[in-house]
């Protein structure tokens, strides 16, 4: 990366966007020093176009690589949604450049491969493999062995807490590139576009993986929606024989029972720091429970334990996408918004003019959350009577 | 048990700002702090020296300026910090970041177990620790929040806890493992600790140093990189609701039925 000396006018814009202090101004001019991460965040920023870097353009030629595949992934012996939603983005993706949706699932039912089907995939690869219990590893070497025969030309993996531990460990056996927790796909110049919040999350970046196959992406719950095709998918059927010696063997696992309803959910309430006692946590669940909405925390209240890890929304949380969410003394940091970026409609309830969620906010509230929720739980219990 | 841990110097604000009236990118803050999930893998490491015995070993990848505050580590009773730094190394995406630790790692001698923390506040992948168990050929787990060692003293018994389950899973060793915040507290630098520290110094290396393959380290061996970065879309309908207690609740009921409502301006 390099910055054209005649270009540049010392203006310091990029100085002011550098998380590393890696520029400096000398004689009048932008120099970097050594610690540049080669973020590229400066080149966007500068006014004269005068930071250049040579991006990477495919060079090598991957003809024989084709198809978008979806791993899907199991849990208790029932598919997760988000495989159904990737096939289902797969689908859009493919029909935008020519190509075709395969999914890779492992000991399917009849149901889920119809499903499977019925979300666009084109083909199925029906896997019968002994697996070890919950065995990530085990996955793993299941679809590097399938992808390593059926060279698919992209790869994409639901970022649920497993998707985003096995996913890694399979781009690393194949030497590809992986971008974990896409909130965009498209197709550019035969190319996966992969897009992020990055730097925090106030910026979006675009990524691609030119010279190395699979593309490789995960992608949260809910960020796309299943589809409906009517498809007859082509299956393939796989007896996986090889054994198992992973190094790992899982004892015994407990699943969350308060399995919150967030991921279906139309509304959602949402109850952050600026709960500042009980009373008024309890004034959000009568709201709730008036508006039939789901209640979810920001983490600063699962860290004092006033309500479930199961609610945390957030990047360290789920992700939600609810028609409507309503933050109810919620500061909005990037942390938290990243887990709803999906929601259709977000209003803030804040006390706090500045508060940050009101950048995110369509409908703006500055009041004192207490008394907010006091005045709608009559009005909403008076209009039920 | 010899324990490495891999720790991330991140920027303490993360937070980069488009300037309104400027239009510019503006950091707010340029201090660097240990990632806090790295912070969690410490001191579930140096809970693990206390107990079983053995060394706790600190490498990083980072810039220069990361030395500083890696340095502190010592004042928490590492044995050994070590950076990995030079400008060959820049620009790597996880891919050629594992690769870089990996490699190092298999130069430290006999490791035991590698701890890493899920993920960091820059890069937030969670990529990194299981891409590095991958090119040491060890079993790995994430989300875990608690490690014992089992009578054998060849395996781990560890705790990992997601927001979708609990789970104890039997681990050989050598592993890698990436923390997340379990039970403890962390222990805070003693003062007796940090006068310890003083003379002691972080080691760097280079890729040189260590005469690694140039064509999988940096910008030249990732297969990912950024070819655009932009603001998100804000343009939302950003309208407020005022008016007296009263009539803001009026308001937000009827936004309550019609959430796409047609009016525009103030409400």
């Amino acid at each position: 990366m390099e910055i054209i000396k005649n270009k540049c006018i010392g203006c310091g814009a990029c100085l002011n966007s550098c998380s590393f202090n890696a520029i400096e101004i000398i004689e009048g001019k932008a120099i970097f020093n050594d610690n540049c991460t080669l973020c590229g965040l400066c080149i966007s920023v500068c006014p004269e176009n005068a930071i250049v870097r040579n991006d990477k353009k495919q060079t090598k030629d991957f003809s024989d690589y084709s198809g978008i595949y979806v791993f899907v992934e199991k849990e208790k012996n029932v598919v997760k949604e988000v495989s159904y939603q990737l096939v289902s983005k797969a689908k859009i993706l493919a029909k935008s450049s020519d190509d075709f949706v395969t999914s890779i699932i492992i000991n399917p039912t009849e149901a889920e491969i119809s499903k499977l089907s019925s979300a666009g995939s084109d083909k199925v690869i029906k896997v019968k493999a002994n697996l070890p219990k919950e065995n990530l590893l085990a996955n793993a070497q299941v679809l590097f062995d399938i992808v390593k025969v059926y060279k698919p030309n992209i790869l994409l993996i639901g970022a649920t807490p497993d998707g985003r531990s096995l996913a890694p460990r399979v781009a690393a056996k194949l030497k590809t590139g992986l971008t974990a927790d896409c909130t965009m796909l498209s197709i550019d110049n035969d190319l996966l576009v992969q897009t992020r919040p990055a730097y925090g999350g106030n910026i979006m970046a675009e990524i691609i993986c030119p010279n190395h196959r699979p593309q490789m992406a995960t992608v949260r719950p809910n960020t796309f929606k299943i589809e409906k095709y009517d498809l007859k998918s082509e299956i393939i059927s796989i007896n996986y024989e090889k054994t198992f010696n992973t190094g790992i063997r899982v004892l015994d696992t407990l699943y969350e029972e308060n399995k919150s309803d967030l991921e279906h959910a139309e509304i959602i309430v949402g109850a952050g720091r600026g709960i500042s006692n009980k009373e008024t946590l309890e004034l959000v669940f009568e709201f709730a429970e008036l508006l039939n909405a789901s209640v979810s925390a920001s983490r600063p209240l699962v860290d004092a334990s006033w309500l479930g890890y199961e609610r945390q929304v957030g990047q360290t949380g789920k992700t939600v996408s609810p028609k409507i969410y309503i933050a109810c003394g919620i500061s909005g940091a990037i942390q938290h918004m990243a887990g709803v970026s999906g929601a259709e409609t977000i209003i803030a309830i804040n006390n706090d003019p500045n508060a940050n969620i009101f950048k995110y906010a369509d409908y703006s509230l500055v009041g004192d959350v207490a008394n907010v929720l006091k005045t709608m739980i009559n009005k909403l219990s008076s209009r039920k009577d | 048990m010899n324990i490495l841990v891999c720790i991330k110097a991140v920027p303490a604000s993360t937070k980069v700002n488009l300037d309104e009236v400027t239009n510019t990118l503006i950091r707010t803050g340029i201090e660097n702090v240990i990632n806090p999930f790295d912070s969690y893998a410490l001191d579930l490491a140096l809970r693990l020296k206390e107990k079983y015995q053995g060394r706790v070993d600190v490498l990083s990848m980072g810039i220069p300026e990361t030395e500083q505050i890696l340095h502190h580590a010592y004042s928490l009773g590492v044995d050994k910090v070590t950076l990995l730094t030079d400008r060959a190394l820049a620009g790597a995406d996880t891919l050629a970041t594992s690769y870089s630790l990996a490699s190092t790692i298999k130069t430290l001698g006999q490791i035991d177990l590698v701890l890493c923390g899920k993920q960091s506040t820059d890069g937030d992948t969670a990529q990194v620790g299981p891409e590095i168990a991958e090119m040491l050929n060890y079993p790995h787990s994430t989300y875990i929040t608690d490690i014992l060692l089992a009578e054998d003293k060849s395996h781990l018994v560890v705790k990992r806890r997601t927001s979708e389950k609990s789970q104890t899973i039997l681990i050989d060793l050598p592993a890698v493992l990436t923390v997340v915040k379990g039970m403890h507290i962390p222990k805070l630098p003693t003062l007796e600790k940090y006068l310890g520290t003083l003379d002691k110094k972080v080691d760097k290396i280079t890729s040189l140093d260590l005469s690694l393959d140039t064509s999988r380290i940096g910008l030249l061996g990732s297969p990912t990189q950024v070819v655009n970065v932009f603001t998100p879309n804000q343009a939302k309908r950003k309208k407020m609701i005022l008016g007296s207690l009263d009539e803001q609740a009026e308001k937000l009921l009827e936004i309550l039925k019609f959430p796409k409502g047609e009016s525009n301006g103030n409400y």
